[in-house]
């Protein structure tokens, strides 16, 4: 009796087993026009508008690229010492020209949290401009400026964050900040000093899947030395979703041809910049406090495209025009500001030749 | 509402050799001929799911390649037909999309007409040339998926046959 | 384990486990709607593995060719005819435990890509659905809210 009574309820839950786990591997047919008619079952996931907008070129999640700049002349001015008000003849101007300058730049992009309410994504970023300068004339002193870009080029290692914030469908909020080293440094050469700050901050509004605005703020060194300016967002792609714009005003504005959802071609400008401090790694007390602004202009063309899923080729060549390769002596080795109106005199005016150059890079990204 | 579709009435494998000895391998076509399909009535306008498990039989082919065909290296569909039984025609539908399935693999789309040629009663399906399948061949058996989009209800069910055509590199 | 009572509770206990473990695989089955409210998509099982389809498209014709939107951006050329409404953006999820659906895919059809994806049930009416590049971190999570018909 009892064994009956055992296998009646063991039968009971093997059958419902067999209920369940027979999915007999048939999809039901579908009546489509149902669907209109379902309901969400509890509330709705509040709607958030994204951070992108149809066909925007991707972003790099990990970069690895390699800058080149052809040819051009550099002169460098006698270096003006504002304390005793007087140019310190005993580093003669230099004129020199260097054959390329090239440099490595890696990236790295990880959206630390990443959901429809909120985007927290940190990175870190390394860049290197290394200066092939041929030897100076015979009988002009040697320039320390031009000595130590020649021994040491400059660098730039960084943090930075990107943070999206959405509030709803409409509006959001984007913030963007970063720290940087940047100056003639080797790596057993370290120091805070060379911490520069930058940041921007910008209201904007999603008008679609097609269009997104934006007005801020900013804190950069884009051109140079630091300045504050505001910035203006617009990312549009046509109702054909061939044509479009990528614009972060004044940093860098491209029109965006789309070619298919694997290739793309940006046309337009960026302007690239930071400011290095100097004198790390050489002794010339001419160097001390020194800040070399460097800020240009790239006019350039870009052709982006996957080679396999995920992994993107960036090439993009142009013409660099040199906004800024002046420097400026620190006071007590502070930075200081001089927007567009100031009137403080520089320590060294030097003049940064025209050229063309190009830029490869093999780019995990998140289109 | 839900209809469940019964399917998979008969399958007739024939393998056949065609070459072998390839430089980059053993080459071999599998043929899977009158896989059966039948969407049971009533229907609804839209994509209308239905399956075939196919048993595969290698046995055949390997033995006629020797002992060096153990495993399937790459696979390519290389010709996919689907026939309209009875009455019915193209006519009924928009469109027709083939999937491979299986337990250990990877779902993956094979092949597409949309749209199809009004008033024909088969349909050469556009096979992809990327699609990375080889892996479905090294399983003991597959799902076949035609997901057939329908233009308007139908109350009668509908049947519908395939003949594959594979080309196996072991 | 010789008394029959405790066997049959030890059986009991292995398949009332068995058919709770099935129960909650099958959970993930049903119809689903992500955040933009885009799309509608019907989750099903074939084989032991859980697909999703869209079922229902928020804007079903592409406004430049003025027909039926398609799978335009599909990398395989082959495919580009492919029809999105039935299209299965869910692939080949395997049930790895309580609320947790793994191993599977999700297409995103506005570029084309195919990302790794897990499935998470907040509750039984929410997913947390998370598609990622190759590690988890490179990923995004977006929460997918559960449909039914309206009881009347």
């Amino acid at each position: 009796m009892l064994r009956k009574f055992f296998f009646l309820f063991l039968a009971v839950p093997v059958i419902g087993f067999a209920q369940i786990d027979s999915t007999n591997n048939q999809p039901a047919e579908e009546d489509f026009s149902q669907y209109d008619s379902y309901n969400l079952v509890d509330k709705a996931a509040k709607k958030y508008c994204t951070s992108k907008v149809f066909d925007l070129s991707p972003s790099k999640l990990i970069s690895i690229g390699y800058d080149f700049q052809g040819g051009y002349d550099l002169t460098t001015d006698t270096l003006f010492n504002s304390n005793s008000n007087q140019y310190e003849t005993q580093n003669a101007p230099g004129f020199s020209n260097i054959q390329f300058s090239h440099g490595l730049r890696l990236a790295l992009n990880i959206p630390v949290i990443s959901n429809n309410a909120i985007i927290v994504q940190l990175g870190a970023n390394y860049a290197e401009q290394r200066y092939q300068i041929n030897d100076l004339k015979k009988g002009i002193a040697p320039n320390d400026l031009i000595t130590t870009l020649k021994d040491n080029g400059l660098r730039t290692t960084g943090l930075n964050t990107t943070i999206f914030k959405p509030f709803n469908e409409k509006h959001f909020l984007l913030f963007q900040a970063s720290a940087d080293l940047n100056g003639d440094y080797g790596f057993n050469s370290i120091n805070l000093k060379y911490l520069r700050t930058s940041a921007a901050a910008i209201w904007g509004w999603k008008k679609g899947d097609r269009k997104m605005i934006g007005v801020g703020f900013s804190r950069t060194y884009r051109v140079g030395e630091m300045n504050y300016i505001p910035v203006l967002l617009l990312n549009y792609t046509a109702p054909n979703r061939k044509n479009g714009c990528e614009i972060l005003f004044p940093a860098r504005a491209h029109y965006r041809r789309t070619f298919s959802a694997r290739s793309l071609a940006l046309f337009g400008y960026e302007l690239e910049g930071q400011s290095y401090r100097l004198g790390s790694r050489n002794t010339s007390a001419a160097l001390q406090d020194l800040e070399l602004r460097r800020g240009e202009l790239r006019i350039r063309a870009v052709y982006e495209r996957s080679i396999s899923s995920f992994l993107w080729l960036s090439a993009q060549a142009g013409f660099r025009y040199n906004y800024s390769f002046d420097a400026d002596r620190l006071p007590n080795g502070k930075e200081f500001f001089r927007g567009f109106f100031g009137d403080q005199a520089y320590a060294m005016q030097n003049t940064l030749g025209n050229t063309f150059y190009c830029m490869v890079g093999i780019n995990l990204v998140s289109p | 509402m839900k209809i469940s579709t019964l399917l998979s009435i008969s399958f007739f494998l024939i393998a056949i050799v065609l070459s072998s000895c390839g430089g980059s391998g053993k080459k071999a076509t599998y043929k899977i001929e009158k896989a059966s399909f039948n969407l049971e009535a009533p229907l609804f306008s839209g994509a209308n799911s239905t399956q075939a498990e196919h048993k595969l039989d290698l046995s055949a082919i390997k033995k006629e390649l020797g002992t060096d065909a153990s495993e399937v290296k790459s696979a390519k569909l290389i010709k996919a037909v689907i026939y309209f039984q009875d009455s019915a025609s193209t006519d009924l539908a928009n469109s027709i999309v083939l999937s491979l399935a299986g337990d250990k693999v990877d779902m993956a789309q094979v092949a597409v007409a949309n749209p199809l040629e009004a008033g024909k009663k088969e349909v050469i399906l556009k096979g992809s040339s990327e699609a990375e399948i080889a892996e479905f061949f090294n399983q003991a058996m597959m799902y076949i998926v035609l997901d057939v989009d329908l233009k308007n209800d139908k109350e009668s069910s509908l049947k519908l046959s395939a003949n594959l055509e594979f080309e196996l590199e072991f | 384990m010789k008394n029959p009572i405790n066997l049959f509770l030890l059986f009991t206990l292995l398949f009332t486990s068995t058919i709770t473990f099935a129960q909650q695989a099958d959970d993930l089955v049903g119809v689903w709607e992500p955040s933009n409210g885009k799309v509608r998509v019907k989750i099903e099982k074939i084989g032991t593995k859980y697909f999703g389809r869209i079922v229902w498209l928020k804007a079903p014709i592409d406004s430049v060719t003025n027909k039926p939107k398609v799978d335009k951006n599909n990398p395989d050329e082959a495919l580009r005819n492919v029809p999105l409404k039935g299209f299965r953006l869910l692939k080949d999820f395997t049930f790895k435990s309580a609320g947790e659906w793994t191993e599977g895919t999700i297409y995103d059809p506005e570029n084309g890509s195919t990302y790794s994806c897990t499935i998470k049930m907040k509750n039984k009416n929410t997913l947390d659905i998370r598609g990622y590049i190759g590690i988890s971190a490179f990923g995004r999570t977006d929460v997918w809210k559960r449909l039914e018909i309206k009881k009347q």
